[in-house]
C-alpha cells in the first residue's frame, strides 16, 4: 500500500508539471502580451513604454526562462499577480474557491444520497414502472445543460413563485438559512447535473451485485430483504460510485461555470471566464492550474479510497 | 406423418429459441428519429422560415407568440421561430465536426498506440492523462480563450478535448485484439503496420468506436450551446442557441419565449442524440451476444 501511494505521489507530481507545461503553451499562443492589453488604454503611449513594461512583467526574458520561473514559483506558493485586479493572485483564489465549495460540497452530498436510494428503488425492480420513471428523469437530468436548467429555476422560483432570488450574491457573518435561501436555486441545479450520471451507475453495479450467489446465500438462509439489500449488497454496489463521485468533484468544478455564470456568482468559474474576457494570463494561469490539480488530487483520493474499500483489489 | 411434422415443429421452435429475432430498440428508433429530424432542418431549415433569422420588426418587440410570429419576438422584433430553425444548422454542423475531429484524431492515435506499444505508448497515454486532467469544459475555455472566440475555434476545441478520451477508448479495444490470432497470423505474412491496424484491426472495433462517437456527440452539443452561452463561440448576431439564451437572458420576465424556445430546441437535440447512442449501444451488445 506505501509503495504503491508513493508511485502515486511520484505521477502526480510528473502529471502537475505536464499540466503547467501544457497551460503554458496554450496560453503563449494568445494574441499579443499582457503588456499590449495594460497599455492599450493608452493609446498615445510612447516608445519606451511598451518595452520598458515588458521589462518590467519580465515577458522579455526568453520562453523557457519564464516557464520555469512560472514553476518555481508556484512550487514555491507564489502563484504570481492578477494584471486586472492588480493584486496577489493566491488570496483570490482561495476566497473563490471557498465559494465554489459552498456550492459543489452541498450539491455532493445531496446528489450522492439522492442517487443511492433512487439507483437502490431503480434496480430493485428494474424495468418497473419506477425504474422507467428514475431512468426518464435521469436522462433528462443529463440533457439539460446547467443555464438552462439554471434559468427555467430563475424564471419559475424568482419570477413566478418570488420564492428565492435570481442572483446568489453572498456577504459573510450571515446566517445559515440566509445561505441556504440565497444557494438553494444554484445547489439544486448542479444537483441535477451530477445526480443522474451517479443514479446510473448506482442502479447498474445494484443490478449486478443483486445478481451474485452471495446475495442469494443471504437470501436463502432467511435474512429479511431489505437487510440484505441495504447491508450486504449496498457495500459492494458502492464501489463503482465512488469512482464516479472523483469524477463528479472534477465535473463540478467546470460545470460550476455555467451555474455561476447564471446565477451571477462569485466563485472559481467565474473568475476563469473573467480571466479570460480580461485576457489576465497570470489569472488565467494560475486559476486553470489550480482548478487542473484539484481535479488530479479528487482522482488520487478516489484511488486510494477504492483501494480501502474494495480489500480484493492489491495494486502492484 | 404427423411424427415428421412434429419434428419439423420441434426444429422451427429449436431455430427460433437460438436464433431470436433482432429487435431494433426503441430508444434507437426515437432516438434516430429526433437527431434526423435535427438533421433535416439543419438542411432544409434557412429555406423554410417565415422570416430571415437577422429582420428586425421594430413595431412589435418581444412580442408574445402569435399566427405572424409563432414563438414570439425578441427584445429588436426578430422572429425567435425563424432564429431557432437557422440556428439548427450551426448547433448541428458545429457538434458534429468537433466530433468528428476529435474521433478521428483519437482513433487515428489510439489505433497507433494500442497496436506500437512500447515507449510510444507510454508517451501518448501519459500526454492523454495530462490532457485529461482538465474538466472538458475549462479545457475547451481556455483553448477558445488561446485562439480567439468564434464557431471554427469553438469547433477546434471540442476537437481538442475529445481526442484524448477517444484515443482512451479505442487504444483499449486495439489492446484487446493485439495478441488475437488473425493478427499475428498477418504479422507472419510479413503485412505493412498500416495494413494490419486499418485492414485487420479497424474493422474489429467499429462497435465500440460507434457507441463512443454516440456518447461524444451528445457531450460536443453541450460543449457547443455552454461556450457560446459564455461568449466563446458563435457571436452576435449568430442565431446560436446559447447565445440567444446568454443575449436574451434579461428579458427572461417579461417575454419567457425568448429563452424558453432555444432551450426546448437545446434540451429536444440532447436528449435524441442520448436516447440515441443508449439505443445503439444496446442494439449492438444484443448483436454481439446474438453473434456469440
Amino acid at each position: 500500500m506505501l509503495k504503491y501511494l508513493i508511485r502515486r505521489m511520484v505521477l502526480l507530481a510528473m502529471t502537475l508539471v505536464g499540466i503547467s507545461a501544457m497551460i503554458f503553451l496554450i496560453v503563449q499562443i494568445l494574441p499579443g502580451d499582457a503588456a499590449d492589453q495594460i497599455l492599450e488604454a493608452w493609446v498615445e503611449s510612447e516608445g519606451g513604454a511598451h518595452d520598458q513594461l515588458r521589462a518590467q512583467l519580465g515577458l522579455d526574458r526568453p520562453w523557457y526562462e519564464q516557464y520555469f520561473g512560472w514553476l518555481w514559483d508556484i512550487m514555491h506558493g507564489d502563484l504570481g499577480r492578477s494584471f486586472a485586479m492588480d493584486a496577489p493572485i493566491a488570496p483570490i483564489l482561495v476566497e473563490r474557491l471557498g465559494f465554489s465549495l459552498r456550492l459543489a460540497i452541498p450539491a455532493l452530498l445531496i446528489s450522492v444520497m439522492l442517487s443511492i436510494v433512487l439507483g437502490v428503488i431503480a434496480a430493485i425492480r428494474p424495468n418497473s414502472f419506477v425504474d422507467n420513471a428514475i431512468t426518464v428523469i435521469t436522462l433528462t437530468g443529463v440533457s439539460v445543460p446547467a443555464f438552462v436548467s439554471g434559468s427555467l429555476f430563475i424564471l419559475i422560483f424568482a419570477a413566478w413563485l418570488q420564492w428565492l432570488p435570481s442572483t446568489s450574491s453572498l456577504s459573510e457573518g450571515e446566517g445559515f438559512f440566509h445561505w441556504a435561501y440565497v444557494l438553494a436555486m444554484p445547489v439544486a441545479v448542479l444537483t441535477l447535473e451530477s445526480l443522474a450520471h451517479l443514479t446510473r451507475i448506482t442502479r447498474s453495479s445494484m443490478i449486478e451485485v443483486l445478481k451474485t450467489p452471495y446475495v442469494r446465500t443471504a437470501r436463502l438462509k432467511g435474512l429479511p430483504k431489505r437487510l440484505v439489500i441495504y447491508k450486504h449488497a449496498l457495500r459492494n454496489a458502492m464501489l463503482p460510485t465512488v469512482t464516479v463521485i472523483a469524477f463528479n468533484i472534477g465535473w463540478m468544478l467546470g460545470g460550476v461555470v455555467l451555474v455561476e455564470q447564471v446565477f451571477s456568482y462569485p466563485g472559481l468559474g467565474s473568475l476563469v471566464l473573467f480571466s479570460i474576457e480580461q485576457r489576465d494570463t497570470p489569472l488565467l494561469q494560475a486559476s486553470m492550474f489550480f482548478v487542473a490539480a484539484g481535479y488530479c488530487v479528487a482522482n488520487l483520493l478516489a484511488d486510494v479510497g477504492y483501494v480501502l474499500l474494495d480489500p480484493r483489489i492489491r495494486y502492484s | 406423418m404427423s411424427e415428421t411434422a412434429a419434428v419439423n415443429v420441434g426444429q422451427a421452435a429449436a431455430s427460433r429459441v437460438v436464433k431470436p429475432p433482432r429487435l431494433v430498440p426503441k430508444s434507437l428508433i426515437v432516438g434516430g428519429a429526433i437527431v434526423g429530424m435535427f438533421l433535416a432542418l439543419a438542411v432544409i431549415g434557412p429555406y423554410i422560415t417565415p422570416y430571415p433569422f437577422d429582420k428586425f420588426h421594430f413595431g412589435s418587440r418581444l412580442a408574445p407568440p402569435s399566427a405572424d410570429f409563432w414563438w414570439g419576438t425578441d427584445r429588436y422584433g426578430r422572429d425567435i421561430f425563424s432564429r431557432v430553425i437557422h440556428g439548427t444548422s450551426l448547433t448541428v454542423f458545429m457538434a458534429g465536426t468537433g466530433t468528428i475531429i476529435g474521433v478521428s484524431f483519437g482513433l487515428l492515435i489510439g489505433l497507433f498506440s494500442g497496436y506500437v506499444g512500447g515507449w510510444i505508448d507510454e508517451i501518448l497515454m501519459r500526454l492523454t492523462d495530462i490532457a485529461m486532467s482538465f474538466p472538458g469544459l475549462l479545457l475547451a475555455m481556455l483553448v477558445v480563450a488561446a485562439l480567439g472566440s468564434n464557431e471554427i475555434n469553438a469547433v477546434l476545441s471540442i476537437g481538442i478535448v475529445f481526442t484524448p478520451k477517444v484515443a482512451r477508448v479505442v487504444r483499449s479495444a486495439t489492446l484487446g485484439l493485439r495478441h488475437i490470432q488473425f493478427v499475428e497470423a498477418a504479422e507472419v505474412r510479413g503485412e505493412t503496420n498500416s495494413f494490419i491496424i486499418f485492414r485487420e484491426i479497424l474493422p474489429n472495433i467499429w462497435p465500440p468506436i460507434i457507441v463512443e462517437t454516440c456518447i461524444r456527440l451528445s457531450y460536443a452539443v453541450l460543449l457547443v450551446v455552454a461556450l457560446s452561452y459564455l461568449g466563446l463561440g458563435a457571436q452576435p448576431p449568430a442565431p446560436d442557441w446559447g447565445l440567444m439564451i446568454a443575449k436574451e437572458r434579461a428579458f427572461l420576465v417579461t417575454g419567457p419565449w425568448v429563452v424558453l424556445a432555444p432551450a426546448a430546441a437545446i434540451v429536444s437535440l440532447i436528449i435524441g442524440v442520448n436516447l440515441l447512442g443508449d439505443g445503439m449501444r444496446e442494439w449492438l451488445a444484443a448483436r454481439k451476444t446474438a453473434d456469440e
